[in-house]
């Protein structure tokens, strides 16, 4: 073939596309017949067009917002990701023009996810729709283990979990689900999605569930050394695969930071936004993936284990680890679990745009969650690193720590000297080496005020071996390890005189401020 | 009902394969679904029921070509005769093509974004999309037939050195 043929191959069929009516189907039939290099092109550039129409036509997932964050698309984004497109507006538009039946169309869109806990108490519409805005989606059960949900088997949803998390063929899901009290039939509903593959592991993901209306937007972070991905797999209500997937990796800057150190890949590696406008609930599995190498330098993908890190008043982070699937012994002993919880991370907010105003109005919480000491100015300042949250503005902010001294976080208020949060982790006997996550947990500041608020990130140390062994904790020096202005690693190192210990991430807090 | 619903696109695609045309290529896919409701009976669970599927997609091209025998807007049953073989013998992974080409989207730019949404999930005719974009109906396709070569290049690209990513 040459390049003038594949050149008049392409003209032909834009002609045939957009063009006006000709002879154009006769002369391509005429110039691809008997000619196989040419049929085979001309296969490939239909097949395109096909799946063009498809994905502008038929697509679920919608990342609306994601030029609107004010990210461009970069090539660590989801690799699924559509181009961005305005949000459309709610399709389900009160008629009668009173905000108690505003709030009646998001409680019907919402019944399939919150019956169980309403049905037997008939609130007002408005009670309902309050309670459910701010906690729809996490007041549901988890399903805890398997057996209770439904199986699903259909081939094609089986091939894409297969083909998203890298591993041998998926032979079974099992899809929680929850019965409806005055109702017969049963629908899907959040908690874990354990996948079945013929090797006989099992493992989980987790079912995510968009009411109609809803809007969520979510972050992905990565803080970790090998290869993590997260799969976004739509679900329709039977449990099947719709087709629709977003894929995220942090591959892009692991190559990156390979040629120039080895240091964890850290920082935000893709973002999505979806607004549900369907008027029923919609169905997301997330799944996370993580790659190992062997002695030989041959990787292998696993499944990663994940856990919810918080879950209140519409914010909803989930963290993966990639020590190996818990309950794998195999992948356990080859490669210890840290249980960290944060080499791939999601932080999901949910949202009702296009609810009345009155129902926003709920006070959402400062400090989430409570404080952990009864107030009082007893924070030291100066001897960590200074968050500035601007107005309007929320941080999640998550801990985690690797040593082997105890460390501690304390979030102290600048303007207060409050310790807000205090997490002294776990001695070592009592920590990781007995199973204890190093997970410190995740928090959530709210600046609802217009001015800028401040905080100090402190970290601190205790050592737990040696002459020096007691019970005094030392203000450990700081680091920032990464900062692209709306996300930050702050990495605390608890044996500065230890040159062959120093690695900065003894105690690490990542911080993203989020402007909406 | 569900083995029918999850090999909706592999159809389309077969389909437009077959005729060059997405707009017929939607047409035919109809009178398929329908074909296949009707001869659902004759599908044994436990079969291959993709094969089974595109026979009957074939076959309904085949029909749809025949009642076009003089139209010139239509390939010649040949050549469809050569591309159902060819299809055959070199499957396509519609999956693989599909999560490539959404990563290939990424690196189209916004312009062109923008161009491939009013054309295809708008579905704007050349001649209203010229006057939206204020540009000739000419320029309007040359774009849209680079774009799309541009695609088809970075998804060759993307089978070609990639191991399976999605």
């Amino acid at each position: 073939m040459t390049d003038a043929e594949q050149r008049t191959i392409d003209e032909l069929m834009s002609e045939i596309t957009d063009g006006a009516a000709g002879d154009h189907a006769r002369r391509l039939s005429g110039m691809l017949l008997d000619r196989p290099d040419l049929q085979r092109y001309y296969r490939r550039s239909a097949t395109v067009m096909a799946l063009l129409q498809l994905e502008f036509t038929q697509s679920a997932l919608r990342p609306s917002s994601v030029e609107s964050m004010g990210d461009p698309l970069t090539a660590t984004s989801p690799i699924s990701l559509r181009p961005q497109r305005a949000a459309r507006p709610l399709t389900t538009r009160c008629r009668r023009g009173t905000t108690g039946i505003v709030a009646a169309a998001i409680v019907a869109g919402i019944a399939s996810l919150a019956a169980l806990q309403f049905a037997s108490e008939d609130p007002s519409p408005e009670q309902v729709a309050i309670e459910a805005l701010a906690s729809a989606w996490s007041q549901l059960e988890e399903t805890p283990r398997v057996g209770r949900g439904v199986a699903v088997r259909d081939p094609m949803s089986l091939e894409l979990v297969s083909r998203v998390t890298r591993q041998p063929e998926v032979t079974n899901l099992v899809i929680p689900v929850r019965h409806a009290a005055k109702e017969s039939s049963t629908t899907l509903c959040r908690g874990s999605v354990w996948i079945q593959r013929d090797s006989q592991q099992i493992e989980r993901g987790h079912l995510l569930m968009l009411p109609p209306g809803c809007l969520v937007k979510a972050e992905i972070d990565a803080e970790a050394l090998g290869m993590n991905s997260l799969a976004v797999v739509e679900l329709d209500s039977r449990g099947a695969a719709t087709g629709e997937t977003l894929m995220f990796d942090n591959s892009d800057r692991k190559i990156r930071n390979a040629l120039r150190q080895s240091e964890p890949v850290a920082g935000r590696i893709g973002s999505f936004a979806k607004r549900n406008t369907s008027g029923r609930t919609e169905y997301f599995l997330l799944i996370g993936s993580h790659a190992l190498r062997n002695a030989e330098g041959n990787e292998s993908w696993y499944q990663s284990d994940y856990r919810i890190q918080f879950d209140a008043e519409g914010v909803l982070v989930i963290g993966w680890d990639d020590s190996g699937y818990a309950g794998d012994e195999r992948d356990a002993s080859e490669f210890p679990p840290d249980r960290d919880y944060d080499d791939i991370r999601v932080v999901l907010r949910f949202s009702f745009p296009d609810a009345p105003a009155y129902q926003r109005s709920f006070t959402p919480s400062r400090h989430l969650p409570s404080p952990t000491l009864g107030g009082g100015a007893d924070g030291e300042l100066g001897i960590g690193r200074t968050l500035e949250i601007p107005p309007r503005c929320e941080a999640v902010i998550s801990a985690s720590t690797d040593a082997l001294q105890q460390n501690s976080m304390r979030i102290v208020e600048v303007s207060s000297k409050r310790i807000i949060w205090k997490h002294d982790g776990y001695a070592p006997d009592k920590g990781q080496q007995s199973g204890k996550p190093n997970d410190l947990g995740v928090y959530l500041i709210r600046n609802r005020s217009d001015e800028v608020i401040r905080y100090e990130v402190q970290g601190f140390s205790r050592r737990t071996t040696g002459a020096s062994h007691g019970s005094r904790w030392d203000a450990s020096p700081w680091r920032v390890l990464f900062n692209d202005g709306r996300a930050q690693a702050i990495g605390f190192e608890d044996s500065l005189n230890d040159g062959d210990a120093i690695d900065w991430r003894d105690l690490l807090v990542y911080v993203r401020v989020f402007s909406d | 009902m569900q083995l029918l619903t999850g090999e909706q696109f592999r159809l389309h695609r077969y389909i437009c394969v077959l005729l060059g045309d997405l707009d017929a290529a939607s047409n035919v896919l109809q009178e398929t679904n329908v074909a296949l409701w009707k001869k659902s009976h004759e599908f044994q669970l436990g079969t291959n029921f993709s094969a089974w599927s595109r026979k009957v997609a074939y076959w309904e091209v085949r029909a749809y070509l025949r009642d076009r025998k003089r139209d010139r807007h239509v390939f010649a049953a040949e050549l469809v005769e050569q591309l159902m073989q060819q299809e055959e013998q070199e499957a396509t992974d519609e999956t693989e093509v599909r999560l490539a080409l959404r990563h290939c989207l990424q690196a189209v730019s916004r312009s062109n974004r923008e161009l491939l949404r009013l054309r295809y999930e708008e579905a704007l005719p050349i001649a209203d999309l010229s006057k939206q974009l204020e540009r000739t109906q000419s320029a309007v396709k040359v774009a849209l037939m680079r774009v799309r070569r541009a695609l088809l290049d970075c998804i060759q690209l993307q089978m070609g050195c990639h191991a399976p990513r999605g």
